[in-house]
Formats: C-alpha cells, structure tokens, sequence
C-alpha cells in the first residue's frame, strides 16, 4: 500500500494541464484499480514523464544522447536494473531449490508414514 | 488549452517491444534512442520479476496442493490397514466358533456311537449293557459339554482379539492423522516462509528497478527543465507542476511501500 489514496490521485491528475485524451486514460486506470499500489504509481508515473517528454519535445527541448553524462546516466540506469534483475533472479532461483527440498522432504516423510502404517497393520494383527 | 500540445503523440520508435535485455536500437531515421531504450529495458525488468513472483507462487500453491493429496492418501492407507485387520479378526472369530461347533458335533456322534454300542450289546449281556450305555451317555455328555466350553472360550477370544485390534486401530488413525498434520504443517511453514522471501525479493528488485527509472528521469528532467528556462514563452509553470507531481508519486513512502 501506498499512502495515496486513489482520491488523492485523482484530484492531482485533475489539476494537471494534460492533453484530454492523456487525461481520461490515467483517471479511468486509477477509477478501475481496486487500490493504489506501487505498481499502479509506476504506470502513472510512466505516463507523465511521457507526456513530459513530449511537453519538453513540443518546444524543441530534447535529450541530447551524445552527452557524455547523459550516456553515463544511462549506463548507470541500466546496470542497477540489470543488478537488480540478477540478485532477484539468484535469489528466486534459490527458493525455488528450498521449495523443492521442502516438497521431497514431505514427500519422504508420508512415504514412511505409510511404511509405518503398514508395520502397525501387521503387529496388530 | 494544454500546454504545448502535451499528450501529442510522438513517433512510433524503431525499436523492439520487451526485449529482455537492454540494446541500443534505433529509430526510423537511425538515430540511437536511449530514451525509448531505457523504458524498454525497466519494463521488461519489471515484467521478468512479477512474473518470477508469480512463478514461485504457483509452484507454492500447487507443492502444497500435490502434498495435501499425497498425504490425504498416506493417511487413507493408514487408516484402510487396521480395518482389514478387524476384518480378519472377526473372520477368525467366526472360524473358531465354526470349530468349536464342529467339535460338539464330533462329540454328539461319539456319544450316539457309544449309546448304539451300548444297544448292540443289550441282548448278550443286559446288566452290563445298561452300564454300557449309561458310560456311553456320560461320555457323549462330558465330550459336549467339553465342546461348548471350547466354543465359548474360542468365542470369548476372538472377541477380545476384535476389541483388541479395534484399540489399535483408534491408536493407528490417531497417530497417522497426527503425523500427517505434522508434516503438511511443517510444509506449509516452510512454504509460507519463502513466499515471503519471494516477496521481499520482488519489492527489492521492482524498487530498485522503479529508483534507477526515477533517478535517470529525474536527471533529464532536471537538464531539460534547465534548457526550457532558457526559452522564451515557455509556460514554465505547467512543467513545474508534472516535474512535482512525477516526484511526489516517486517518493519512497509513496511509490516502494
């Protein structure tokens, strides 16, 4: 959860000078949300720096991509979300071989449990 | 009136849709397009870990699932044993009293035998046929009587053999249940615990996917604000008004609860 409420969104994407179309599409994405959540910001937030981008390009005001710090801005953008994808990606690779551990285990233990419970019919009989 | 045509569309980039790793490709007019890049690459990155979430908790959800069913069906067996037992207890009940039955049955026979012999030999010698047959009596009495205590004794048995093996089922259901709820609780313990790993993992991944994102951009937006100032007639205002908006919503209170 986030500490917006879907209200707050609302009345601040109300108060922005957006073109109508831009407008009626974030407001209806947050209408249907059933709450607001980060990944809802994200979409929101993909949204204005585009409609942003296009604010800056409309009056000839672009990113010039041969800047040496743009590029390294870039890079560095792209290298922590590489990071970022390759920690998840050990770490989800990780619990994967716990849950399988987990589920041999089990799968072990009720394997003895009828064992068990094949010894106990015998004795018994 | 929008300010400077915001929300115009720009042109359709020559790039590839959720390229799983970041490549620097090029729009129509062959121009690199780190921008569009960029987006691509945060999206795909987002996309590839909710879907690795989702994974795990399939592969979670359904391990319990496949575990629950294997262990209702340990527990089944379990419980199934001890049942064919009583069954064979009973059976063997029935059989002894069959026996002990039979047994009399024998006994009966011998003593008619003995009666008859005892008739067989009225003629000849009176007196001691009728001692004969008095033995013979005796004899078939005592070997029926002998029978019924048989019987009754091999009942008696049997039945404390079923209640026996009935106590031993109760035992038998009670410990496979405990031993079966043992096990898928520890399962779902540990299963619930890497979920919240999972999930940890997910929050961590997609936050710092979403603060590089907002830090590259707010980078631009900080130069192209620079550059616009610099222009005349630019409605300054309006842009400031995205460029916050953009920053309250990327707020870690805000955007990585």
């Amino acid at each position: 959860m986030t500490q917006f409420t879907k209200e707050d969104l609302l009345s601040k994407i109300e108060a922005l000078d957006l073109d109508e179309s831009i407008r009626s599409e974030l407001v209806s994405e947050v209408q249907s949300a059933s709450e607001v959540t980060p990944e809802l910001i994200s979409s929101i937030k993909d949204k204005i720096q585009k409609a942003l981008d296009d604010a800056f390009a409309a009056v000839g005001v672009t990113d010039d991509e041969s800047d040496p710090m743009y590029k390294k801005k870039f890079n560095e953008m792209i290298e922590e979300i590489d990071s970022a994808e390759k920690d998840y990606n050990k770490e989800m690779t990780a619990i994967n071989k716990e849950a399988d551990k987990i589920k041999v285990t089990a799968s072990d233990q009720l394997d003895d449990l009828q064992k068990q419970a094949a010894k106990d019919k015998i004795n018994s009989i | 009136m929008a300010f400077f045509g915001l929300g115009k569309k720009k042109e359709a980039p020559g790039v590839e849709v959720a390229a799983p790793k970041a490549e620097i490709s090029k729009t129509e007019t062959g121009k690199l397009n780190y921008e569009d890049v960029g987006r691509q690459r945060a999206a795909a990155a987002k996309e590839a870990i909710s879907s690795g979430l989702t994974s795990l908790r399939d592969k979670l959800g359904s391990g319990l699932g496949w575990l629950a069913r294997k262990a209702e069906s340990a527990v089944y067996g379990a419980l199934a044993a001890p049942e064919i037992t009583v069954d064979a207890a009973k059976a063997t009940g029935r059989a002894a009293v069959a026996g002990a039955e039979a047994v009399g049955r024998g006994a009966a026979a011998v003593g008619h035998e003995a009666a008859a012999y005892g008739s067989a030999i009225k003629a000849g010698a009176y007196e001691m046929a009728s001692d004969v047959r008095s033995v013979g009596y005796d004899v078939a009495t005592g070997v029926k009587h002998g029978a019924e205590a048989v019987g009754r004794g091999a009942v008696a048995g049997a039945k404390r053999s079923v209640e026996a093996v009935g106590s031993a089922t109760a035992f038998a259901k009670e410990k496979a249940i405990g031993a079966k709820d043992a096990v898928i609780a520890t399962a779902e313990r540990g299963y619930q615990s890497l979920q919240e790993r999972g999930r940890q993992a997910y929050e961590s991944a997609r936050n710092r996917v979403e603060a590089a994102k907002d830090s590259f951009n707010n980078w631009r937006n900080e130069r192209n604000m620079q550059k616009a100032s610099e222009l005349l007639g630019v409605n300054r205002d309006q842009i400031v008004l995205l460029k916050r908006f953009l920053e309250d919503l990327g707020r870690p209170e805000n955007a990585n609860a």
